[in-house]
């Protein structure tokens, strides 16, 4: 059987190496049966042309970024929550745990099946110019992902969330028109951002999860035998996934501490009252967010 | 099969080329039998023009508008002729001129026609030019655009490929100049042939007060680069900067634009810019279908069992690409192409992403060029009321000299290291 | 002087044919409709094409402030995407798209305009066909029998009513009314061009 899976990562990216891996296993577990063809850097469309595509089923899996459902349901931000996840090991743990299962349920509102969840490196800060405190973070436009939580987070540290599209980044960062971007190390090394900056913060400061979903109307037609076959090897690729960012994030900030760009390590205090200014707002916006904390203060 | 004879046979007919497209989409939808395809089609049209990267066009257009109400362009092109002396086919090198400096403004073919042929085509029709070989010298010189940086192909491709943006626009420069060279030489050519006309005698007065004249026009190129390095606006919104001040010298300096102009200039833009973007809806919409059905994968593969040299391999590339940029537009195409061509580039044959980039679009830009669906070619016909195919004729020999410049980078792809 | 006059000539040229309204008006009611709202779409692509330039604009100077508005660019890019569409069906009614007219050129009077009608009814077939599958899409009839659209929406697995924008908060099907706007007034448009083509035919000229 064919199935086609979107997403919207380039050939070189992590996302795009697992989904590549996981055709390979599908086609080797299944003796050939299950051909599984990948269309990497958004051939397919945006990101909400593919989820579109899925509700018809057109397109049988893709991995999308959380923002997609986080611009949806405020629930599906709690994963943006700034410093839940102390590291990569706890943000995997968070992310097969009973509350991220409840909202991977929670995608057939969405004609969709969730499968499981992966992530991109932990989000960092590079700035133009020296930084040394929280505080000159104040009134710096900083760009990030149109994703509520995230913009909202920015709010609250005082700097001006700024909208630029990704192939405006590199010239808007080199010119001024941004003073900075959340980011992972993986990107700030590969598009060379760091060339243009003054200082990299090394803040763990966000996750960034992707949801691998498939189209429930295709889903139905699959047979029992192979809805299992696929379901484990998604599963055990996914989980891969999350845990190489542990290596992956330290080999590119190694990369980039051979770069003369300062790097500094900064905690939850770099970042003052914000953060505890968020989690106030977001324990009512996102009921759900009260029972990832617990979850995470158990660990 | 069905496809191809329709598509043609649509095209004959003479109906609108946006139209082939969207039907040949529809078309081949219903041929492959994944007819669920069609539930996405509506909002495929749509989405094939939903992105950021696409305002330029119709700021770029705009920008041309009213440099032109104003009597900016004017002055600029003057100021162009009293820097050349009295050369046969003077104008033609001031209109190749004006397009290299507009070409490190501008990251795109159409827009670059759109304002060359506001600003160059009237003068060469005042002096004597036949209208359809200036406009072709304006499109032709249009493919500069993507190649001398900035270039809008040279960001797409940067960011499907994950190579540094700088890099690659370095590496366009050696490129964008050897293509401007060999664009000199076939007018030089041309000029003889068709006799070009030698610039008007001018008085030494003459050339300083055209040079005083154009003093605030420097306003425009100013405004446009300074605001981008300055960091005050992303390329496309440094047209709308350089617009306004268009707007503003025209109003107090110059004196020739009225407000009661900018309704009409403002309909025109959007007219003329509505009718480009609609046929990139049609071609994003049509090359999503391809996608669907895996077609660039299996002419990878293809490719790739032709041949072990990697010379012989982006000689062959170069004339799928001839076929793809025929139907299809450079971003599309871009998408379409690059995630399933690159890895087969640099893992098999041992290609630099960055040289593979440059290659690629080089073609793509000339693309834009050849029939039967060039945007470019149609952008120059809309503006100058010549027929597309006899633009397309006349574009020939420059296609042909970008042709042996791309031998020349795939022979010596160090001439892409140059800088 | 001289240069104003071409641009005169060059303007002129970019409406092939020289009058298309009082063609238009020959051809009816139907020539009437479409010449009307051919006058309203020029003016609402131009504005859309000054608000895009407008919001272009405010993005540079917020972000020199300091104070960037997050929806600027979502709004500029649908406002862009407007005007493709109004201006696009503008075209058809002033036949100002392009087309590759090789064949009919080489042809005599009689069999062109045949040629002409031909090329009218294929385009008339393709926006009805358009109209069907956006018709399907928006499926108006099930939305507003259902009982809300969430029900709708897994009946259905149609979703259209539910997509968010990023950053403007307000449903995305607003902005994609304008496909069957632009059936709705390319249909009329056709229809007018059949009418003036028929004319032709029936010895107008
Ligand atoms: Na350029
Ligand atoms: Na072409």
């Amino acid at each position: 059987d064919d199935y086609r899976i979107g997403l919207i990562t380039p050939p070189p990216h992590q996302w795009t190496k697992t989904a590549t891996a996981l055709a390979e296993d599908l086609k080797a577990k299944s003796d050939g049966r299950i051909n599984l063809t990948v269309f990497p850097s958004g051939q397919l469309g945006s990101e909400s042309e593919m989820l579109q595509q899925l509700q018809t089923g057109a397109l049988d899996f893709a991995f999308l970024t959380l923002g997609e459902f986080a611009n949806r349901r405020d629930d599906y931000g709690i994963f943006l929550a700034p410093y839940i996840a102390k590291d990569v090991p706890a943000a995997r743990k968070l992310l097969s745990g009973p509350t991220a299962q409840k909202l991977l349920k929670s995608v057939s509102k969405l004609g969709l099946v969730g499968f499981g969840y992966g992530m991109a490196g932990l989000r960092q800060i590079v700035m133009r110019g020296e930084i040394t405190s929280g505080a000159q973070l104040a009134g710096k436009k900083i760009r990030t992902v149109p994703f509520k939580p995230e913009l909202d987070f920015w709010v609250k540290v005082g700097a001006a969330p700024t909208p630029m599209p990704l192939p405006a980044l590199y010239d808007a960062f080199a010119n001024g028109q941004i003073d900075g971007m959340q980011i992972d190390f993986e990107g700030t090394w590969n598009s060379k951002y760091y060339a243009h900056a003054g200082t990299i913060i090394e803040s763990n400061h966000m996750m960034f999860p992707m949801v691998a979903v498939g189209s429930a109307r295709k889903w139905r037609e699959v047979s029992d035998e192979d809805k299992k076959l696929i379901a484990e090897a998604m599963a055990t690729r996914l989980d891969s996934l999350v845990a190489a960012y542990e290596s992956i994030d330290a080999d590119y900030l190694a990369k980039l501490q051979t770069s003369k760009v300062p790097v500094i390590t900064v905690d939850r205090t770099f970042f003052g009252e914000a953060i505890d200014a968020w989690y106030a707002e977001w324990r009512e916006r996102a009921p759900l967010l009260k029972e990832l904390e617990a979850e995470a203060a158990a660990m | 099969m069905a496809v191809g004879l329709s598509f043609f046979a649509l095209l004959l007919t003479g109906v609108p080329i946006a139209f082939v497209l969207a039907a040949s989409a529809l078309i081949y939808v219903a041929v492959s039998g994944n007819t669920v395809l069609f539930q996405s089609y509506p909002s495929q049209l749509f989405g094939g023009l939903e992105s950021y990267g696409l305002l330029a066009l119709p700021l770029f257009i705009l920008l041309g508008e009213l440099m032109n109400e104003g009597g900016i362009g004017r002055r600029l092109m003057a100021l162009a002729m009293a820097m050349m002396g009295q050369v046969r086919g003077g104008l033609a090198y001031v209109n190749l001129a004006a397009n290299v400096m507009m070409a490190s403004i501008l990251g795109s073919t159409v827009a670059q026609i759109v304002v060359m042929s506001r600003l160059a085509v009237p003068e060469m029709d005042r002096a004597g030019y036949p209208r359809d070989v200036s406009m072709s010298i304006t499109a032709a010189a249009g493919m500069l655009a993507p190649i001398i940086p900035p270039s809008m192909l040279f960001i797409v491709y940067g960011v499907i490929a994950q190579i540094s943006i700088g890099d690659l626009f370095i590496a366009g420069i050696v490129p964008g100049f050897l293509l401007a060279a060999a664009f000199l030489v076939v007018i030089a050519i041309l000029g003889r042939i068709h006799g070009f006309p030698a610039n008007e005698k001018m008085s030494w007065n003459a050339r300083l007060k055209a040079v005083v004249d154009a003093l605030p026009a420097a306003l425009i190129p100013i405004t446009i680069v300074g605001s981008i390095l300055g960091g005050l606006a992303t390329p496309t919104e440094a047209a709308a900067m350089a617009a306004i001040v268009s707007i503003l010298i025209g109003k107090f300096v110059y004196r020739e634009l009225e407000i009661s102009h900018l309704g009409p200039a403002f309909v025109r833009a959007a007219r003329s810019s509505a009718v480009v973007l609609f046929v990139i809806a049609a071609a994003g919409v049509f090359s999503w279908v391809i996608t669907f059905e895996n077609i660039p994968t299996l002419v990878a593969d293809w490719l790739q069992g032709l041949t072990t040299s990697p010379i012989v391999f982006l000689l062959v590339l170069n004339l799928l690409l001839l076929l793809v940029g025929m139907i299809i537009d450079p971003i599309p195409a871009l998408i379409l192409i690059v995630p399933v061509l690159l890895p087969v580039a640099t893992d098999v044959y041992q290609i630099s992403a960055i040289h593979f980039g440059v290659i690629i679009c080089l073609n793509l830009a000339a693309g834009l060029l050849t029939p039967p669906v060039g945007t470019g070619l149609f952008t120059a016909a809309l503006m100058s009321g010549i027929k597309a195919e006899r633009i397309a004729l006349l574009v020939a020999p420059f296609l042909a000299a970008a042709a042996a410049v791309i031998v020349l980078l795939v022979l010596f792809p160090g001439l892409m290291s140059l800088i | 002087m001289a240069s104003a006059a071409n641009d005169r000539a060059v303007r002129a040229a970019e409406h092939h044919d020289t009058d298309p309204s009082s063609l238009a008006a020959r051809a009816g009611w139907i020539g009437r409709v479409s010449g009307l709202i051919a006058r309203g779409e020029a003016i609402v692509a131009g504005s859309l094409a000054a608000l895009t330039f407008l919001l272009l604009l405010l993005n540079v100077v917020t972000r020199a402030l300091s104070v960037p508005i997050l929806w600027v660019d979502e709004l500029a890019v649908f406002a862009m995407v407007w005007m493709a569409f109004v201006g696009a069906s503008l075209a058809i009614h002033h036949r100002g798209h392009i087309a590759v007219t090789l064949v009919s050129d080489a042809l005599p009077a009689r069999p062109k305009a045949w040629l002409a009608l031909t090329v009218d009814l294929l385009l008339l077939t393709f926006i009805l066909v358009l109209l069907v599958l956006i018709w399907r899409w928006f499926d108006p009839v099930t939305a507003l029998g259902a009982e809300d659209l969430e029900a709708f929406s897994l009946i259905d697995f149609n979703f259209i009513y539910q997509e968010p924008t990023v950053t403007l908060g307000v449903p995305k099907f607003w902005f994609w009314l304008i496909l069957p706007i632009f059936c709705l007034t390319t249909t009329v448009h056709s229809l007018s061009n059949i009418a003036v083509s028929l004319g032709r035919l029936g010895g107008w000229e």
